[in-house]
């Protein structure tokens, strides 16, 4: 049996090796966990955090440190404890990507460990700005069972709301009716990552939540308009340089990925399409199977998102088209 | 604990965790032999065959949704190659090594002009990569050596097609095992992939390739993309088939005799117990010369061209008569 007093001899002594040992660096840097979550560095200042609900992207600088979206609420305490591993410097802005509690649950108390982008001298208590889609506050507001405190604090519908934060131009795009009718994704422009929020789901098929305005045709502009904001790295393809994605849920990623889901959700639409067309039923739709080849890898058979859902969600768009 | 103990401890821990030394030096240039596979590694794969591949339902059906023309649309020009595809490619590879301070190891690096990423095996001992981590092309693999075998194995990896120009399809869960040994001036790779999604069992490729002493002076791929197909500039549209309408579907089956099952990519199908069920069944095209069983045709494209088949009438599979240099006449005519 080694003894403490000899194990720490050993410890030493083979630190002290391999700290001859090359280190040649990782791109993708992994921060020591913190309170069960996993936290990424996707960029010299961009973090991804997995584990609290959704994806949570964090960018930080002298600013201090903006978060899209706040994870659940069940995980809010654990993601303070993931963005003070990263940096200091408080919470200045928390942008939600959608009005679903798994981005938005973690506002309260995330939010309060922050400061107002533009502070309050009269507010009580400083609190992170929650900027959101015009639809979440409307969403959160119309449900009785949501806190206010939950509420972004920030409202915006037009295409586009910039920012330059922490020397960065900070993008907040409106993709709304995509997921939901409260979509955007934001782009930092300079660290060059995209937060995707739920347009963008690696573990299944996307969710179109027709209840909260989502749907197929949304989803495919949402997914081609992300392709025109994306780099791929090209033409020098073994560098890496490229922009990044963040998605919803899922890992990092990058053109290649999005390029993948948006054809793998064309190419069911087009299915899907084509069956309607000889006049099938919905479950004759569902029977025909238009998720052949990728059901496999996206689909689930149980739980929140089903294959079978999904389909429905793209005959019913297909069948009875949002008009812009 | 005495210091010899400790001494003893220190060393047999650092030696597992210091990066191996080589036993076998892989440097160097190889190139391919094209009497491998050469259909596979000279013009193509034709549509349709997905012989020899164990391939899931799922993984049929996406193979029958592929159209050549979408690897041809502006997203997807430059987009990377299976990590595997290297097997199947009529271009050598260069093996480097990269080394630390001390000369050690730390990385043997698989480079070649197509791959479009390189395959790094770590040899250093570092952790795996969290499954939120980034894929790459070449994905994340780490090495050891058993005996004089360098063996990687790779995860990580895009998803991407198995093999050339037929929408075989591989998965971001696919992983690839690699086994590197260099006999003198021979080097034998083989490469074993496995897919949750796509494949009923491994995918297993060996081929020898043949050191280079001239070197092969890899140019560092670049990629740049264009407009190949207008009517779908700016539309979002994605080629691809309906399901169940492939024409392609049949290709097999139409030109060489081979029955659909086989062609269609069984696991069944790769196992020589298959010539057994087959026998009796399978009726080799009657304008396949009969000294060359096994092959029939070759590649209709390449005949009467140097290396081609010569003198051969054959089956087309119903796209018209082929003229002297295996074109149709009024191809050749003009």
């Amino acid at each position: 049996m080694i003894e403490p007093k000899g194990f720490i001899q050993a410890g030493l002594a083979l630190l002290f090796v391999m700290a001859g040992s090359p280190a040649i660096a990782q791109t993708q840097g992994r921060i020591a966990p913190a309170a069960g979550l996993e936290t990424i560095q996707v960029r010299e200042n961009v973090y991804a955090i997995f584990g609290a609900g959704a994806n949570v992207t964090a960018h930080v600088g002298e600013d201090g440190v903006i978060l899209v979206d706040s994870g659940s609420t069940a995980t809010a305490a654990q993601l303070v404890a993931a963005v003070k591993a990263i940096s200091a410097k408080p919470v200045r802005l928390i942008v939600n990507t959608s009005a679903d509690m798994d981005h938005i649950g973690g506002n309260e108390v995330v939010g309060a460990t922050g400061i107002e982008m533009n502070p309050d001298l009269f507010a009580d208590e400083p609190h992170a700005t929650v900027l959101s889609h015009e639809s979440v506050l409307t969403r959160l507001s119309g449900d009785d069972k949501i806190s206010s405190e939950l509420w972004p604090s920030e409202t915006f519908t037009s295409r586009v709301r910039s920012m330059y934060l922490n020397d960065d131009a900070v993008m907040v795009y409106r993709m709304t009716g995509a997921h939901t009718d409260g979509d955007t994704v934001v782009l930092f422009r300079k660290a060059d990552v995209i937060a995707t929020g739920d347009i963008i789901d690696l573990r299944s098929f996307p969710v179109i939540d027709m209840k909260k305005g989502g749907s197929i045709q949304g989803e495919l502009d949402a997914l081609n308009r992300l392709l025109e904001m994306t780099v791929p790295a090209m033409p020098m393809v073994l560098k890496e340089g490229r922009t990044l994605l963040v998605p919803g849920h899922g890992r990092v990623s990058d053109y290649a990925e999005l390029v993948e889901y948006r054809d793998m959700v064309t190419t069911i639409k087009d299915n899907v399409e084509a069956l309607i067309a000889k006049g099938m039923t919905l479950e004759q739709v569902k029977a025909a199977n238009p998720t052949a080849g990728y059901r496999s890898r996206w689909g689930k058979e149980s739980g929140p998102w089903t294959t079978d859902m999904f389909v429905e969600a793209v005959y019913s768009g297909l069948k009875n088209p949002v008009k812009p | 604990m005495t210091f010899t103990k400790t001494a003893l401890f220190t060393f047999l821990v650092a030696a597992f965790a210091h990066p191996a030394f080589a036993q076998v030096d892989l440097t160097g240039s190889y190139q391919t032999r094209m009497y491998e596979d050469y259909i596979e590694r000279g013009p193509g794969e034709f549509m349709g065959n997905y012989t020899g591949m164990p391939l899931t339902d799922e993984g049929r059906a996406k193979a029958l949704l592929y159209t050549s023309n979408l690897p041809s649309i502006y997203e997807r020009q430059c987009l990377p190659q299976s990590a595997g595809v290297f097997q199947y490619r009529p271009t050598g590879f260069r093996i480097w090594s990269e080394n630390g301070p001390e000369g050690d190891v730390v990385a043997w690096v698989i480079g070649g002009d197509n791959l479009r990423n390189d395959i790094r095996i770590w040899m250093d001992g570092r952790p795996a990569l969290s499954p939120n981590a980034l894929h790459t092309a070449g994905g994340f693999a780490t090495g050891k050596w058993e005996g004089d075998t360098l063996t990687a194995r790779v995860t990580h990896l895009k998803t991407a097609w198995i093999r050339r120009g037929v929408g075989i399809p591989g998965s971001d869960d696919t992983t690839i095992t690699i086994h590197l040994t260099r006999r003198g001036d021979l080097l034998t790779v083989m490469t074993i992939q496995e897919d949750p999604h796509y494949l009923t069992e491994p995918h297993v490729v060996s081929r020898v390739w043949q050191w280079n002493p001239r070197g092969t002076e890899i140019a560092r791929p670049q990629c740049n993309t264009a407009n190949e197909i207008p009517s779908l500039e700016d539309t979002g549209g994605v080629p691809h088939y309906l399901p169940g309408e492939n024409p392609e579907e049949d290709y097999m089956v139409r030109t060489f005799n081979i029955p659909k099952e086989a062609a269609m990519g069984h696991a069944e199908t790769l196992y020589p117990e298959y010539r057994k069920k087959l026998k009796g069944v399978y009726t080799p095209p009657a304008s396949c010369d009969a000294r060359r069983p096994g092959y029939c045709c070759g590649w209709i494209e390449t005949q009467g061209r140097p290396g081609g088949a010569p003198n051969l009438t054959c089956n087309d599979g119903g796209f018209g008569v082929l003229g002297p240099r295996g074109r149709r006449p009024e191809a050749t005519a003009k």
